[in-house]
């Protein structure tokens, strides 16, 4: 356990050793930190006096409220965030008759919407992949920033019958494992779940249009009409994306969905596998099979419901419950995003079959134990959970027989 | 009490640790200086959040790892490291190549429970993601780090 812990008093202590060495910056960062503070500070201040202001912008708009706090900035329709006109009514071509046209050249994106919704940018500041960029609701939501991934202000007073939804864009999908389809049209809403993030059931459409990729959730009230959602298939749909708008994902875009490592059914082994396309997959874990030798919690089923993963990583309930011959086998890809060659000492080739007797371990507090290889080109992490950490020669037995199962997918062309 | 001073001690305080830890948890060749200037121009404006935050260092480390985020994918100029390779222990070096194979999300687990001292729970609030999502990222970069680390020292020997 010790030598595992290595690479983490190293970090601490090099940065103790960095911190020793810097002195404090000139006396006028610290006068700029304030004078641009104070600034920022009045100018929240300032937009929270601003609510109720009507501005006339060619079509007479209402602008309820600027940002009190934080990045959130409501814009009005035709305008940039910082108010200047960049359209016209007669420059628009709205899908709808009085529609108007949301223009966010800073991120190349313009969208149409009902006059009377609201586009907010910036809704989730906290986030940084994907990044925030705006949230509309067809009602009167509140600016203020979320600290979380969801506007929860806006979606906590979302009456029964309005919707809110909210694009992010991935910068990069290093942190990412899902599928970016490109974009249909008309806009499709799908993948309705409740997400952790959320809190309440939504829609969650991940799309690439001119080489970006974007999150898009949406959020309906109960009593939300057909035709509510059809203004917003319709608004979706009118999205511009410019090309150069934004930096896309680089080299690691091809990253494309890969399907899990699985293990060869036997009897006496129960495994549950995320979905090949991945399109429900949440969570920080990368395509995954779990394997047991003893029934899994219904809790962790639970999580585990058509592939998706909607919890934790790993069978957790029937780890912490896992008898002393028992065994678990978690096999995740761990590829996506990770760059290093195929020689790379943290996911070495090794020669098949695997050996569970590679595997480094107890870590992460006991009673697991970790095999990281590179395998048909793959990095694959195995994580063997055997409720002991002293696993008996039967018990790694047991573990080495289903690794000798475990089948890695080959790369896809794509990728 | 006074604001400007007590931001000030606060300021003092945290500024070259914030740098350090900046210094390791993005890219090689990105100026930490940047980021933690703009995150202590946020700081300073949402003030008595802050120093009433329960992990005021914390809160300000994640903003700053946030914008450098952001500020890297905007940014044009050339790159200037800071602090400077003349100016770095050889140790502190091979952190930083070590560190340089481990994705963004992992290393800022690393740094927040590392040197920020924050629990999986503390870390997964902060984060906004579940206790296991953090478990399973600290679990990957420790063995990504371990490795990398165990490469640098077969390079050096």
């Amino acid at each position: 356990m010790g030598e595992d812990l290595k690479g983490f008093d190293d970090i601490r202590e090099s940065v103790e050793r960095i911190r020793r060495g810097l002195a404090l910056p000139e006396r006028s960062s610290l006068q700029d930190v304030v004078r641009r503070g104070r600034r920022l500070r009045r100018g929240r201040s300032g937009a929270a006096a601003l609510i109720g202001i009507t501005l006339v912008l060619g079509v007479t708009l209402p602008l309820r409220a600027l940002s009190p706090l934080g990045e959130s900035t409501r814009i009005p329709p035709g305008t940039t965030p910082a108010g200047t006109p960049t359209t016209t009514p007669s420059e628009i071509t709205p899908t709808h008759p009085g529609w108007v046209d949301f223009q966010l050249p800073a991120e190349g994106l313009s969208i149409q919407t009902p006059p009377d919704w609201n586009l907010i940018q910036v809704p989730n500041p906290a986030l940084y992949n994907p990044s925030s960029v705006f949230e509309i609701a067809s009602y009167y939501a509140p600016a203020a920033p979320s600290d979380g991934c969801a506007p929860t202000d806006a979606i906590s007073k979302l009456p029964d019958d309005q919707v809110v939804f909210w694009l992010d864009e991935w910068g990069s999908l290093s942190d990412t494992n899902s599928p970016f389809a490109p974009r249909a049209d008309p806009f499709p809403l799908q993948n309705l779940a409740s997400y952790e993030c959320v809190g309440q059931p939504g829609y969650l459409t991940r799309f690439s249009d001119a080489g970006r990729y974007f999150s898009l959730f949406a959020v309906f009230g109960p009593h939300a009409t057909d035709g509510l959602r059809q203004r917003v298939i319709d608004s979706l749909s009118s999205l511009q994306v410019d090309p150069a708008g934004a930096p896309g994902p680089g080299a690691d875009a091809a990253a494309s969905w890969l399907s899990p490592p699985t293990f060869d059914p036997v009897p006496g082994w129960l495994t549950q596998s995320t979905s090949a396309d991945g399109s429900s997959l949440q969570g920080g874990g990368g395509p995954m099979t779990w394997a047991s030798n003893v029934p899994f919690d219904p809790a962790d089923l639970g999580t585990m419901t058509g592939g998706a993963l909607t919890g934790g990583v790993w069978p957790q309930h029937t780890i912490n419950s896992l008898p002393t011959d028992g065994v678990v086998i978690v096999a995740d890809l761990a590829t996506l995003g990770y760059t290093a060659p195929s020689n790379s000492a943290t996911f070495p080739v090794r020669p098949a079959p695997l050996d569970v007797h590679d595997a480094i371990g107890p870590v992460e507090g006991g009673k697991q134990f970790v095999l990281t290889a590179a395998v048909n080109e793959q990095f694959v992490e195995i994580r063997f959970f055997y409720g002991t950490d002293t696993p008996s020669s039967a018990q790694l037995q047991a573990a080495q027989d289903e690794l000798d199962r475990l089948v890695v997918p080959s790369l896809p062309p794509s990728a | 009490m006074d604001r400007d001073a007590d931001f000030e001690r606060f300021y003092a305080a945290q500024w070259p640790k914030l740098v350090a830890a900046l210094a390791h948890a993005i890219p090689a060749g990105d100026d930490p200086r940047d980021a933690a200037q703009e995150a202590f121009v946020r700081a300073y404006a949402k003030w008595p959040h802050v120093r009433d935050h329960e992990r005021p260092d914390a809160w300000l480390f994640l903003t700053a790892f946030r914008i450098a985020t952001r500020l890297r994918k905007r940014s044009a100029r050339p790159p200037e490291m800071f602090p400077p390779l003349s100016a770095l222990h050889v140790d502190d070096l091979g952190v930083a190549l070590a560190l340089r194979d481990v994705p963004d999300r992992q290393r800022l687990v690393l740094l927040l429970r590392g040197v920020y001292g924050l629990s999986t729970r503390e870390t997964a609030d902060a984060m906004h993601c579940p206790e296991g999502t953090v478990k399973s990222l600290f679990a990957r970069a420790r063995v990504t780090l371990a490795a990398s680390l165990a490469e640098e020292d077969v390079t050096d020997g």
